[in-house]
Formats: structure tokens, C-alpha cells, sequence
């Protein structure tokens, strides 16, 4: 019997990193389900998981830029100001490849601005991100006037750009896409000479120059892909609302960053997966859709968030001391 | 019975499935210097951390004058009067060196009523760093300062704290002989005024100079405690590791006549100067002098790590100018750094990784890692430079100094250099894995690869190289061929007196 236990906590699963998180998300599902009947249905489930959608995906280029050991605050800007910038080319004609691609491009070029300005001119990035938050979302109201944009063309609204807002049978597309990105992200971090590399960088900044890596070049590309898909997180909610609110994306950055610290990533840099991000990110959604399920009053429900958010880092602090102690 | 200030009874302490402390019993006595000594891994350090309230044993007791005590926490080891000198140097980085040595500080000489009195702080600071000869200011940040610096401020920070038993770990790792000599004026001094000191050193010659007593731990396990009269250095070594080593085996040099690296007037303003010499294909070259002679300063120029320098670097004869660390890499330069922590181990990653950080390029299929290729190389490492781990994909951090070392250094050697160089390559580790070290080094020079080593360790240099050149305050002092090594001939010319 003994033996039969041992094997069990030997099976892999107990001992990936993930695990602790993971039955955190469990632990909630089940209470939910157990305390609602609105919970476990397969419309609500949906919803959830597709609530995930823009968290993740920029949760997904977040994890990077944290694994580097710097932080962005810049995404919920990146992707308001992406999308008014594709909303405005929309309206006015232009084809919505396009205006999809200037979006991209634009949070590929913020995302340079960024990690340029925090390696190469040595700034904080907590600093230059937070002047740049502040930039492309004065530049999001400047554009559109405080008004949102919606009612685009007739053609526009058949582009490829807009099916990313609709459904394959009951599964929405863009859940799909989220999908395809975590696992292209994961197999990036896991098994590509850039993924390590950007384990290096934030683990020992100066143990990976010395060993030939370029640090600079890491964490500016790293600040790219998390610009660019926050970009493509914003072209996903033109996309499924078919408009774009002034305030798109106002606040974004810190359920992004809540879900990565979740998801097991150290601010300190060098550790975090893909996985983890994922299970944090479904986590905030799950709480989110249960508190208005067991309606929690809509002024304490970020309250609840930062409370699971300490409550996580907390039991991750303690487990790792632990780790240390057992060396 | 002797009047015994701390007593240990059957200490034991398991971390998760390993004991790294196995019914451990010693006492020490008052007003002695107690020398510890074993092999890293030995447990000596998990007996101070446990002594400095980080640790609680898992069973067994512990008696302070006598009387049963229990250490759960810093604060209660302070109490006790202990004072702990780590080997790791924990000093506030961003404050001055004067208000580090009095940080934590609490007697009122330092107040000035409600306000710090600076002067007090700074003049006692001056007063110090003249002892230690120095040239350094009280107001100098103390991230300015080198490694060896550092540790000098942190053992000077006892003298200004007056404990009861003070616990040094490892002290000298980083210091010049010179400043040794200080640092064991101050230990006298203590002790005269009626200090306990326990004092943990790989260096044996240390231990047979300074202490009264020692214990000898081996795994975890308590070997014996000796009145130092009555040992030898040989008898330390066996009781250590169990077995002879041979530290200082007869050398046959493997230089060939071909040169491989020519420097040629070599500058870096405020560093070094006019610095020339040329390296043999398999050839060992060391480099003496003290801290801050600008030993670390040639050896990061020539890797590319600091940029730019003035003068000639030639490699084969060909004229090459080394930009950053990745022209020194792809002109096959390798570099063992100095301060494993900062600029070798990354602390996240696992023994594997780290091994790889550098010939993972070469293991590469297509975009991706080839991980049956890299299972297969890290197994190979593992055998060929003995690193003691069960399963390379656990966190480094497992990994004694000594194996972290050579994990450092297979990180370089798989990646086939053919100009090795090692800064202070065997600081801090103990004496199994510094043979080891110096096995690695001897092995790749018979494959003709250029070494140079810069090193505080005069016995490891004379032992470990062909020829050796002394630097003096940024300048090339001496030269000196292994027929004319001495250690006072050495010093002379680091010192700069005999030129």
C-alpha cells in the first residue's frame, strides 16, 4: 500500500511546477460549480474561456518580458491605441488587412521603443513603460475625440479580420487562436535557443553577457512580441464588438501582470512558463465570472482579485523557501 | 572540564531526504580560536547557519555556558552574542563603506543626539582602512569596491561590534597575504579581549597558524576535535577527505613553441598600462599580484567584457580587435570569471542549462533545442569533469560550490577554447574539488590550449603554472620562469620592492 502511494507522488504531474496553481483553478471550479447552478454549463464555460482570450494573449508576451527580469506597462495602451489606430483606417476605407498589419506593426514599433530605452539608454523599464502608457493612451483619446468608433463599412466587416470575433460551431475562433499562440509560445520558451536565452538574460543578467549572449537584444525583442500581441489582442476585440471604446484596454496591464505572477513567473526574472501564465489567466477569468455568478457587488470584486493575487504569491514564496532550505 | 562556551549534543539536521549534519557532538572552549574544517559538503556550514539562528536542528540540543538554548532566530543569535562573517559578503551595495561598517550598529557613540554623528563614523572608518592599508575613502559607495575589498569591510565590522563568539567563514577566500596578516592581528586582538572565535577555512596553513583546537566534520558527520600541536597539514588532509592528496604533484609543462596569444602594450585608462606578454599554445601562465593591481581588469579586456582598450591583441600573429564577448568567443576565448554568484551561475536554471549556456549553439536541430543531443552531451560532462549531482535538470543551486565550479568550467571547455581564461578559479571551494580544478587545467593544456590564471593563492599558482608574470598597480612588475618560482620573489615584485 505504502509502495502504491509512493508511486503516486512520483507520477509526473505532482511534480511539475504548474501543480500547486493548477489546484488552485481546480479548487475554484469545483466550489463554483458546487455553489451555482449557472456555473457549469457549457454556455458559461465558453464564456469564460473565451473571457480568457485577450488576458492571454497578452499575458503570453508579458511572460517573456517578465522572465527577463523587466515589466511593461504599456500593453493596455498598445492595445486601445492599435486598435483605434486600425478602427480609424477601417472606417475611413482602408482594407482591414491593412489596418490589421499597421496595428501589429505598431505594437512591434512601441515594444522597440520600449526595450530600447530600457537596455540600450539604461532606463528602468517600470519607468519608460509607465511614460509610454501614459503616451499611446493620451494618443487613443486624441484620435478619437473621447468618442468610440463602431458602425464600420459593410464590405470591411466580411474581412478575415472580423471572423476572428465569430464562432465554429459553439467554440468562438478567437479561442482557437489563443490556443495556437500558447502552444507556439510554449514550444518558443521551452525549446528554441531564444526561449533559453531569455531564461539566461533574467536569471543572471551578467553570467549571460559573459557567456556571450546578447542580454540587449533579448529583452528588446522580448518587448516586441508582448507589444505585438497586445496589438493582436486589441484587433481581436474589434473584431468580436465590432467597435472600439475610448477607454479600450485602461487598466489591462495589471490583470496581465496578476495572471503571469499567478501563473508562477518571478518578478525577479529567470522563472516562469507558458502553462502557468494559461492557468492564471483562466484563474482571473474563472473568479471574474464567479463573482458575478454569486453576485459579489461589483466595487469589491478587484479587492478579491488582489487578495488571491497576494494569497498566490505568498504560498509560491513560502513553497520556495522551502526549495532553498532544501539544498 | 575544561570551561566550555558552547556545547553541541547530538546535532542532526535533514534536509528533506539528506542529512547534512548526522549526531553531532563538540564542545568549544572560552576564549579560544576553533577551527573547523571538512570538505564542502562536510557541514559546516549548516553548523553556523544553525548557530546563527537560519536553521534549527532537527534533533539534538545545544548549551550556551552551559545552560540549554535554543537559537530559532537571528535576533536570539545576536543575543547570544554570536557575530557571523559570511563568506558570501552581505553588504548594503548602495551605502558608503562607513555607514556599512556601522549598519546595525547600536551602541550611542554613533549618535549625535537624534542625528548620526558622521564624523565619529567616518573617522573610526578612516582609522580602519588604514590598517588594512587601503586606499580607499569612508565615503566611497561600496559597490565601487572589489570582492576582496568587501570582505575586508565585513570582518572590520567585528572589531566595531565586540561579540562574544565570532564565526568567520571562509575570510581570507578573497585576500593578498598582506591583508591576511591584518585580518589574524585582529583575530589576536579579539581574542585577547576575550572573544570566542570559530573559524572555517580551506586554507590549512591558516588553520595550523591561527587556531587552538580544531574539529574535523566529513560528511556531515563529527571526525575529531585536536589540539592543533598535535597535527600536521598531511594528518588534516586525510582526516578530511579520508584518503592523501596530493596538492602541490610534480608539473610537467605542455607548452610548445608556437605563440598563441601576443599582447602588445595593452591599455585601459584608470585600470592598467603598457601590459605585454605572450602565451604558448599549451602553455599556464599565471598572473600575481594584489587586489586591485588590475589582474581582472587584463583578463576582462582580452574577453571583450569591457570596452575599449588601447593596444594590440594578436591571435596565430593576427591582428584582432575584440569587441564584445562574442568576438573573444568566436576567437575561441573562454572565461572562468571571478565571482561565481555574480558573473557565472544562473541561479534559476538547472545544472544542465548552466553546463550549456555556451554549446548550446552547437546543439541545435534546425530552430529547435535538440534535446536528445543535449541529454547525451550532459551526461558525457558529467562524467568527464566528475560533477557530483544524481540529475543534471535539478536547479543548480543543489550543487556544492566546488561542483558549481566545474560546471562553470565545462560550460567553457565543451565549447573547445584555445585560450582558457581562469580568474581565481578555485575561491572558496575545498580542497577535493581544487585538485579537481587543477586536473581540468592541466588537461586541457595537454590538448594545447593557452591558460591564464590569475590567482591570490601563491601556492596554487606555483604549484599550477609554467611561468608567471606580477602586475603592480596596473603595471607589468616582473616576469619569472618556473626555475626561479618563490613566494618571496613574488611578493617582491607585486609589492614592487625589488624592481
Amino acid at each position: 500500500m505504502s509502495s502504491r502511494a509512493k508511486q503516486l507522488s512520483n507520477l509526473k504531474i505532482f511534480k511539475f511546477r504548474e501543480f500547486g496553481i493548477l489546484m488552485v483553478l481546480v479548487v475554484f471550479v469545483v466550489l463554483l460549480s458546487v455553489a451555482t447552478d449557472t456555473f457549469l454549463t457549457s454556455t458559461n464555460i465558453i464564456n469564460v474561456v473565451r473571457q480568457t482570450v485577450e488576458i492571454g494573449i497578452m499575458a503570453i508576451g508579458m511572460t517573456f518580458v517578465i522572465i527577463c527580469a523587466e515589466i511593461d506597462l504599456s500593453i493596455g495602451s498598445i492595445y486601445g491605441c492599435g486598435a483605434m489606430i486600425a478602427a480609424y483606417m477601417i472606417k475611413g476605407g482602408s482594407d482591414p488587412s491593412l489596418a490589421f498589419l499597421v496595428a501589429i506593426l505598431f505594437g512591434l514599433g512601441v515594444g522597440f521603443l520600449n526595450g530600447f530605452l530600457s537596455t540600450k539608454a539604461r532606463m528602468p523599464a517600470f519607468i519608460v513603460t509607465l511614460g509610454t502608457m501614459q503616451l499611446f493612451r493620451s494618443f487613443t483619446y486624441g484620435i478619437s475625440g473621447g468618442y468610440a468608433i463602431s458602425s464600420f463599412p459593410e464590405g470591411a466587416t466580411d474581412s478575415w479580420v472580423f471572423r476572428m470575433g465569430d464562432y465554429i460551431g459553439p467554440i468562438p475562433v478567437q479561442v482557437i487562436i489563443m490556443v495556437i499562440l500558447f502552444i507556439i509560445a510554449h514550444v518558443v520558451l521551452k525549446k528554441t535557443r531564444f526561449g533559453f536565452n531569455v531564461i539566461a538574460s533574467g536569471g543572471n543578467q551578467r553570467a549571460a553577457q559573459l557567456g556571450g549572449i546578447n542580454t540587449n537584444r533579448i529583452k528588446t525583442a522580448s518587448f516586441m512580441i508582448c507589444g505585438a500581441l497586445s496589438a493582436f489582442a486589441g484587433m481581436i476585440s474589434i473584431a468580436f464588438l465590432k467597435s472600439v471604446p475610448t477607454g479600450a484596454g485602461e487598466g489591462r496591464e495589471m490583470d496581465v501582470i496578476a495572471s503571469v505572477i499567478l501563473g508562477g513567473a518571478s518578478m525577479a526574472g529567470g522563472r516562469g512558463t507558458i502553462l502557468g501564465t494559461l492557468i492564471g489567466a483562466l484563474i482571473m477569468s474563472v473568479v471574474k465570472n464567479g463573482m458575478i455568478l454569486i453576485s459579489i457587488p461589483a466595487y469589491y470584486q478587484k479587492g478579491f482579485i488582489g487578495v488571491i493575487l497576494i494569497l498566490a504569491v505568498l504560498m509560491d514564496t513560502l513553497l520556495n523557501k522551502r526549495d532553498k532550505r532544501g539544498e | 572540564m575544561a570551561d566550555s562556551i558552547i556545547r553541541f549534543e547530538n546535532i542532526s539536521k535533514n534536509f528533506a531526504a539528506t542529512a547534512a549534519l548526522r549526531d553531532v557532538s563538540f564542545e568549544i572552549e572560552r576564549g579560544e580560536v576553533h577551527c573547523l574544517c571538512g570538505e564542502n559538503g562536510a557541514g559546516k556550514s549548516t553548523l553556523i547557519n544553525i548557530c546563527g539562528g537560519v536553521f534549527s536542528p532537527t534533533h539534538g540540543k545545544i548549551f550556551i555556558d552551559g545552560k540549554e538554548t535554543e537559537i530559532n532566530s537571528i535576533t536570539k543569535s545576536e543575543e547570544m552574542g554570536f557575530f557571523i562573517v559570511h563568506q558570501e559578503v552581505p553588504l548594503c551595495a548602495n551605502m558608503s563603506i562607513a555607514h556599512n561598517i556601522f549598519l546595525g550598529y547600536k551602541s550611542p557613540d554613533i549618535r549625535k543626539s537624534f542625528f548620526l554623528d558622521e564624523k565619529f563614523m567616518r573617522n573610526e572608518t578612516q582609522k580602519m582602512l588604514d590598517l588594512f592599508k587601503l586606499q580607499l575613502k569612508p565615503d566611497q559607495l561600496v559597490e565601487t569596491l572589489s570582492i576582496a575589498e568587501q570582505s575586508i569591510i565585513q570582518i572590520a565590522k567585528a572589531i566595531y561590534f565586540k561579540p562574544r563568539i565570532m564565526i568567520m567563514d571562509e575570510p581570507t577566500a578573497a585576500l593578498t597575504n598582506d591583508q591576511r596578516k591584518v585580518v589574524f592581528d585582529i583575530i589576536h586582538q579579539l581574542k585577547t579581549n576575550g572573544t570566542t572565535i570559530i573559524y572555517v577555512s580551506h586554507r590549512l596553513e591558516e588553520i595550523i597558524e591561527i587556531g587552538d583546537s580544531i574539529t574535523v566534520l566529513r560528511d556531515g558527520q563529527f571526525i575529531c576535535t585536536k589540539r592543533v600541536c598535535e597535527v600536521t597539514q598531511d594528518d588534516l588532509v586525510k582526516l578530511m577527505v579520508g584518503r592523501e592528496i596530493d596538492m602541490y604533484s610534480t608539473h610537467e609543462s605542455q607548452a610548445q613553441d608556437e605563440v598563441l596569444l601576443e599582447v602588445k602594450e595593452l591599455t585601459r585608462k584608470g585600470e592598467f598600462e603598457n601590459i605585454s606578454f605572450q602565451l604558448k599554445k599549451g602553455e599556464i601562465l599565471g598572473i600575481a599580484g594584489f587586489i586591485g593591481a588590475g589582474r581582472t581588469e587584463v583578463l576582462m579586456s582580452l574577453f571583450g567584457a569591457t570596452k575599449p582598450y588601447h593596444g594590440e591583441i594578436r591571435i596565430h600573429g593576427e591582428l584582432i580587435k575584440i569587441k564584445n564577448v562574442e568576438t573573444a568567443i568566436k576567437n575561441r576565448i573562454a572565461l572562468i570569471p571571478e565571482s561565481r554568484r555574480d558573473d557565472a551561475i544562473i541561479p534559476s536554471m538547472s545544472i544542465k542549462d548552466n553546463a550549456q549556456l555556451v554549446t548550446i549553439a552547437h546543439m541545435m536541430k534546425g530552430p529547435f533545442i535538440d534535446k536528445k543531443k543535449t541529454n547525451k552531451c550532459i551526461e558525457q560532462t558529467r562524467k568527464k569533469f566528475s560533477i557530483k549531482a544524481n540529475d543534471c535538470n535539478l536547479p543548480i543551486m543543489t550543487l556544492s560550490g566546488g561542483n558549481q565550479q566545474k560546471v562553470v568550467a565545462a560550460r567553457w571547455i565543451d565549447n573547445d577554447p584555445e585560450i582558457l581564461l581562469c580568474d581565481e578559479p578555485t575561491r572558496g571551494i575545498d580542497v577535493g574539488a581544487k585538485s579537481e580544478i587543477y586536473d581540468i587545467i592541466r588537461e586541457v593544456s595537454k590538448d594545447g590550449v593557452g591558460t591564464i590564471v590569475v590567482s591570490s593563492e601563491l601556492p596554487e599558482l606555483i604549484s599550477l603554472c609554467d611561468r608567471i608574470i606580477v602586475m603592480h598597480e596596473g603595471k607589468l612588475t616582473g616576469e619569472l620562469h618556473r626555475n626561479e618560482f618563490s613566494e618571496e620573489l613574488i611578493m617582491g615584485y607585486a609589492t614592487k620592492t625589488n624592481c
